[in-house]
C-alpha cells in the first residue's frame, strides 16, 4: 500500500462523512414532512338528523343546502385550534366518510390558518368539560364526495354501504397531515 | 358550445392538502351545467388530452395554483389557446417565459402571493425553495396578464387568492357561474 493511496482514502472521509450526515438530513426530514401525525382520539357522543329548513347556525351557500344535515358532537382531549397550530398544519377539519371508502367524504372546517378550505362556520367549539375533553358540534350535509376520474362524484351519506365514521383530518399545503382514528356513528334512519 | 373548467391542484392537493380538489368539488356542484375537471400538478398529459380532445373547440377555462399554474402553462405550449387562464401564485422549477405565456394564453389573470412579515407561513417558505415565478410584467408592459393582483396572502391561501380583486376583476368573477365562498 503507497502512502499516496492511504492519503487519498483518508482525504475522503470527512467528504464521505458529510454525505452520509446531509443524507441522513434529508431523510430526517423526508419522515418529518410525509409520516402523517395523529390527531389523538376522538369521541362520538352525539348524532342527529336536521330536517331541511332548520339552521345549523352556518352560511353555507343555499345552493349548497341539502333536504337534510347530521349534526355530530364530538370531544377530543386537546382545543384543535391549539391542536393545529402545535403541529404547524394549515387546517384541521371534521370529516364524515364512508367506512369502507375514504375517499368519499365531506368535511367541515374547525381550524384554519388561512382559508385553505370552505368556512361555513359549521361547527362550533362547545366548550371544555370537567373531564378536561374539548367538544365540538358539526353540520355535515348528507351527502360524500370522491374526486373519480377528475370530476367530482356525490353518493347520499346516509346510503353508504360501509357505514358513517367520523374522522379528524388536518393538512398543510405541501407536506404535513395529521389524522385520527375514524370513529363509526350510530346507524342513522335512512 | 360546452363550458369547460378545469381546476390544476398544487404539490400534495390530490394527496392530503385538497385545497383545489375541495374548492372544484364545490364549485362543478353549484354549477352543473359546466363541465368541470380537477388534475394533480403531475398530470399534464391528461390535461393536454383533454384539451386537444373533448374539449377542443369548447370553451375553455384553465386554473392552476402553485404546481398547478406552472402545469397549466406548460400545457399551453401544446394546446389550443384557452378562452381564460388564471394562474394562482405559480411556481416551477424549470419556469416558462412571461412571453410565452402571453403568446398561449387568451384572457389571463395571475395572482401572486406577497405576504406581509406578519402574515407568513411555512407554506411561503416552501413557496421560495420551490421557486416561486416572479411577478409578471406590470400592466401596460410587453407581455403582461390581462389582470395581475398582488395579495397580501399565504400561499396556500388559494380562496382568498380567488376573491382579491383589482379593478373589481377577480379570479372568482372571472371564472363565472355561481360563487364558492
Amino acid at each position: 500500500m503507497s502512502a499516496d493511496g492511504a492519503s487519498r482514502r483518508a482525504g475522503r472521509r470527512p467528504v464521505l462523512l458529510v454525505l452520509a450526515v446531509l443524507l441522513a438530513l434529508v431523510a430526517a426530514v423526508a419522515v418529518w414532512a410525509l409520516v402523517p401525525r395523529d390527531l389523538g382520539p376522538v369521541t362520538v357522543e352525539r348524532v342527529r338528523l336536521l330536517p331541511a329548513g332548520v339552521p345549523d347556525g352556518g352560511t353555507k351557500p343555499a345552493a349548497l343546502a341539502t333536504p337534510v344535515r347530521i349534526a355530530v358532537t364530538f370531544a377530543v382531549p386537546q382545543d384543535l385550534a391549539a391542536v393545529r397550530e402545535g403541529l404547524g398544519l394549515g387546517y384541521i377539519a371534521a370529516r364524515l366518510a364512508d367506512c369502507g371508502d375514504d375517499d368519499a367524504a365531506t368535511q367541515e372546517v374547525i381550524a384554519q390558518r388561512a382559508g385553505y378550505l370552505g368556512d361555513y362556520g359549521r361547527v362550533t367549539r362547545l366548550g371544555t368539560g370537567a373531564d378536561g375533553r374539548t367538544r365540538y358540534r358539526a353540520v355535515f350535509d348528507d351527502e360524500l364526495t370522491a374526486t373519480v376520474d377528475h370530476a367530482a362524484r356525490r353518493t347520499p351519506a346516509r346510503a353508504t354501504p360501509g357505514g358513517l365514521c367520523l374522522s379528524l383530518y388536518g393538512a398543510s399545503m405541501w407536506f404535513r397531515h395529521a389524522t385520527s382514528p375514524a370513529m363509526p356513528i350510530a346507524t342513522l334512519p335512512r | 358550445m360546452t363550458i369547460w373548467k378545469i381546476f390544476v391542484g398544487g404539490g400534495g392537493d390530490d394527496w392530503f392538502s385538497h385545497i383545489v380538489e375541495t374548492y372544484h368539488a364545490e364549485y362543478a356542484k353549484m354549477n352543473p351545467d359546466f363541465s368541470c375537471r380537477c388534475f394533480s400538478w403531475t398530470e399534464g398529459d391528461a390535461i393536454r388530452a383533454l384539451l386537444n380532445g373533448e374539449a377542443k373547440g369548447g370553451n375553455v377555462t384553465l386554473v392552476g395554483h402553485s404546481y398547478g399554474g406552472d402545469t397549466a402553462f406548460w400545457v399551453l405550449r401544446d394546446t389550443p389557446t384557452v378562452d381564460l387562464l388564471v394562474s394562482i401564485d405559480p411556481v416551477g422549477r424549470f419556469q416558462r417565459s412571461w412571453t410565452a405565456i402571453r403568446a398561449d394564453a387568451g384572457l389571463w389573470l395571475n395572482v401572486r402571493a406577497e405576504p406581509s412579515s406578519d402574515n407568513r407561513s411555512f407554506d411561503d417558505t416552501i413557496a421560495w425553495a420551490g421557486r416561486k415565478y416572479p411577478r409578471p410584467p406590470a400592466i401596460g408592459q410587453p407581455n403582461a396578464p390581462n389582470h395581475s393582483v398582488i395579495a397580501n396572502r399565504t400561499h396556500g391561501d388559494f380562496r382568498g387568492m380567488m376573491r382579491d380583486t383589482v379593478g373589481g376583476v377577480s379570479g372568482r368573477t372571472l371564472l363565472g357561474g355561481h360563487h364558492v365562498g
